[in-house]
């Protein structure tokens, strides 16, 4: 199974949703907006409360993608052209790395806010920012959803490598033994949203008059949370304005 | 309580009729079993109570459906939501939160209840079901049993007067299956009707009420022994005759008994005795599948197989038993070298499963899931069976042959150009069947193939195979349904955990798993037997054994 929320105790996972929403916010705009070496204060808090928080064992399956990212931002950026030339340019290169790594963060944003954070919380917050029931539903169980949709994908793998299904050969050959895993899997992901739909309507989903058994209320730490991520936000004004 | 008059309901596009004048009633604390064969209109009469028809699936409804002394046929499927409540067959997709509470906690939300309230609901439900001590879990990593009780608990916070259960033990183990009675007891204690459609029927011998349905028509209604005892009706319809109203009519007696416990209190006032029985001594047979001290563990010092030894001979039909989570399907998995296991070797006509190459192991051993629809894809049914040929690029004449053969063997033959989905689940599970069967294996393993097959198509489908292991095909199949055991079975293995607690021929096993304390229970005709003195393993068995002192 692959979940990525972890059950703890910690402060950060007793954090209102909708704060940890603001810090999913202020996180991605200050890594992709701040220079270095300002960029390391957003990156220590995340890579510190990744530890913290556990979130940090969830890391695992997420560390080839985050490698890629760095490499081909690395080469994509830096890949400098003229008069038909191309070459690599070490400072291209430089930035190049550095967008990569500002990416890696923002994932790994993303991931301490989903490990900290239940579905239901999500749907929660998102209905208390106002957002229509509906949308707020779907988001948040569609983050649920993944893992059992991933499970019926290998079962499927599985049941046509006995038939002698092997991926080899050339990329067309090799999309072309994808079509026995996604038709299937298609099929069945359908077959399972209807009876999941009429499961929901079945408990009266829908009604406008719902009430919420999680019950988000801000508490000083919320607050004090806001105060800090919002100062994060105007750091290099602030910084400018004292001086440094 | 619940009384449905003259019932008549359309599906669109087709308006086709396929419920037609349907009228039954239901008491508090009272439990219907609907019986009738696969596409006799079962599910759809629950969806039509639910409201899901026509709301959900369009189509016409006609009639009067009066609940608590009020008509609901106008009523939306949320206004029903806290009247009536659904379990549907897959249990799995009707879980949608992150932790038990919260899925418990979905009903009682959308009824606008208070917080306060829906705590209570929650902890009374996780009591009355069980479950108090998952309460914080996820139910994705809950086994299928207790997957079940969470999507029941979630429809009890709801409080529904009337409870409708679609094929609720198909999936379970035999422990399940006893929870599962144990809970249902408890509701209609509690006031609750519910409605129970199942195709063992086994399993619905205790319930009040029955409703025996052919081509969206009630047959016959009324209680145990109006519907019961008529074995040739019931056969006509699809059904098999429950072991106890066999027995009834057997013995000439005119009620049925409760239970077990009285039909042996009667069989014994009136002086019947069993004679013993004893099964042929099966042949010799040369070793095709060596199983040698295979441990295997997913995690680190979390062993799922503890050091598994045994032998499948050439030609036999052998069972792996026990219940679900006890390993049955990884050590499948392991033999069909999809896994690798921790510790041992396998080996198949002597030669390791492990060295064998992927293609050609195919070709050696054919696996059928137990969900066909894994790996069904393809738009005709003769492509679809032509799949694993294509790949081995087989010469075009060998592959015509070899599909006929198939197809023939599965009788579908008649349905070659046609869509597999628009197939029956039955259909499916042969077209599943003969893709592997034109590998021609020597050895075809299945993992719980009774699932969600009525009498009929499981009859149909075991007869098949007991075809092909008459032609010399080896058979090796995980099941917890026991009276498949009883009835093809030539040696039975019981797994606990992962170890190996009995193995031998049916009846040596069963004979023994009485004796120890075995959370498996056994069907009612080997139960009764066993309280009697001998073990008999079929109705067939009992006809010859019981006689009159």
């Amino acid at each position: 199974m692959v979940f990525l929320y972890i059950e703890r105790e910690t402060f950060f996972h007793r954090l209102d949703p909708r704060t940890k929403l603001f810090f999913l916010f202020v996180m991605l705009v200050t890594f992709l907006s701040l220079p270095l070496p300002y960029f390391l204060i957003p990156a220590l808090i995340t890579l510190l409360l990744l530890l913290f928080t556990h979130a940090i064992t969830r890391l695992k399956p997420l560390l080839p993608l985050l490698f890629i990212i760095l490499l081909f931002s690395t080469f994509v950026w830096g890949i400098k052209g003229d008069n038909d030339i191309l070459f690599f340019n070490y400072e291209n290169l430089l930035f190049g790395f550095l967008t990569g790594w500002r990416i890696d963060f923002i994932m790994l944003a993303g991931l301490l806010f989903l490990a900290t954070t239940r579905n239901e919380e999500i749907f929660a917050a998102l209905l208390k920012l106002h957002l229509p029931y509906a949308f707020s539903f779907a988001f948040s169980t569609a983050l649920r959803l993944l893992p059992s949709f991933t499970d019926t994908g290998f079962t499927i793998l599985k049941a046509q490598r006995t038939r002698g299904l092997i991926f080899t050969g050339g990329i067309i050959a090799r999309l072309k033994s994808y079509i026995p895993l996604i038709t299937p899997l298609f099929l069945l992901t359908l077959r399972k949203t209807h009876i999941m739909s009429m499961a929901l309507e079945s408990k009266g989903f829908g009604n406008p008059t719902r009430t919420s058994y999680i019950q988000l209320r801000l508490s000083p730490l919320d607050y004090l949370s806001f105060f800090l991520l919002f100062s994060l936000l105007f750091l290099p004004l602030i910084l400018k304005k004292i001086g440094i | 309580m619940l009384e449905v008059k003259n019932l008549e309901v359309k599906l669109f596009p087709s308006h086709r009729k396929v419920l037609k004048n349907l009228s039954f009633n239901l008491k508090e604390g009272e439990s219907l079993a609907i019986l009738g064969a696969s596409g006799s209109g079962r599910t759809i009469l629950l969806y039509t109570l639910t409201g899901i028809i026509p709301e959900y699936i369009k189509g016409e409804v006609n009639g009067d459906i009066i609940l608590g002394g009020k008509k609901i046929n106008e009523e939306k499927l949320k206004e029903r939501a806290h009247k009536i409540g659904i379990l549907f067959e897959d249990f799995e997709a009707q879980l949608f939160s992150t932790s038990v509470e919260l899925e418990l906690a979905f009903g009682p939300e959308n009824l606008g209840l208070g917080r306060e309230e829906i705590s209570q609901r929650i902890e009374k439900y996780l009591q009355l079901t069980g479950i108090l001590h998952l309460k914080r879990r996820e139910p994705s990593t809950l086994s299928g049993g207790e997957k079940q009780r969470t999507a029941l608990a979630s429809i009890l916070t709801l409080e529904p007067q009337l409870l409708l259960l679609d094929k609720p033990v198909t999936d379970l183990d035999p422990k399940g299956r006893k929870i599962l009675k144990e809970i249902l007891a408890k509701l209609k204690k509690e006031g609750k009707s519910i409605i129970i459609c199942e195709d063992e029927i086994e399993e619905l011998y205790s319930q009040d009420k029955f409703l025996l349905l052919k081509d969206g028509e009630v047959i016959k209604e009324g209680r145990r022994e109006e519907v019961l005892k008529d074995e040739n009706l019931l056969l006509d319809t699809g059904i098999n005759p429950p072991f106890l109203a066999r027995l009834s009519n057997y013995a000439g007696w005119d009620t049925l008994p409760e239970n077990l416990e009285e039909a042996k209190k009667r069989l014994e006032k009136e002086g019947w005795k069993l004679k013993p029985v004893t099964s042929p001594p099966s042949p010799t047979r040369k070793p095709l599948l060596e199983v040698k001290e295979v441990t295997h563990a997913y995690e680190k010092g979390k062993e799922v197989i503890k050091n598994v030894s045994f032998t499948v001979g050439k030609g036999e039909f052998f069972a792996l038993i026990g219940e679900n989570g006890a390993g049955k399907t990884t050590l499948l998995e392991i033999i069909n070298g999809l896994i690798t296991p921790s510790k041992g070797k396998i080996f198949l006509e002597g030669e390791e499963v492990k060295k064998i190459p992927p293609q050609k192991l195919a070709q050696k051993v054919g696996y059928l899931f137990q969900n066909p629809d894994h790996q069904i894809f393809c738009s005709t049914v003769k492509e679809e069976v032509e799949f694993t040929l294509r790949l081995l690029k087989f010469p075009e004449k060998e592959i015509q042959m070899r599909v006929e053969e198939a197809l023939r063997a599965v009788k579908l033959e008649d349905k070659k150009e046609e869509d597999p989905f628009s197939l029956s689940k039955g259909e499916r599970q042969r077209l599943a069947l003969a893709s592997l069967l034109v590998r021609r294996p020597s050895l075809i393993l299945l993992d719980e193939p009774s699932t969600g097959l009525s009498y009929k198509e499981l009859q149909g489908f075991m007869s098949l195979l007991k075809k092909l292991h008459e032609e010399g095909t080896t058979i090796l199949m995980t099941t917890h349904n026991l009276s498949l055991v009883c009835e093809y079975a030539e040696r039975c293995l019981w797994l606990e955990k992962g170890e190996i607690r009995l193995l031998g021929e049916p009846r040596e096993v069963f004979t023994k798993m009485n004796k120890m304390d075995s959370p498996l229970p056994l069907p009612p005709w080997v139960s009764l037997s066993q309280s009697m003195g001998v073990t008999l393993l079929s109705w067939e068995e009992w006809k010859n054994s019981l006689f009159k002192t």
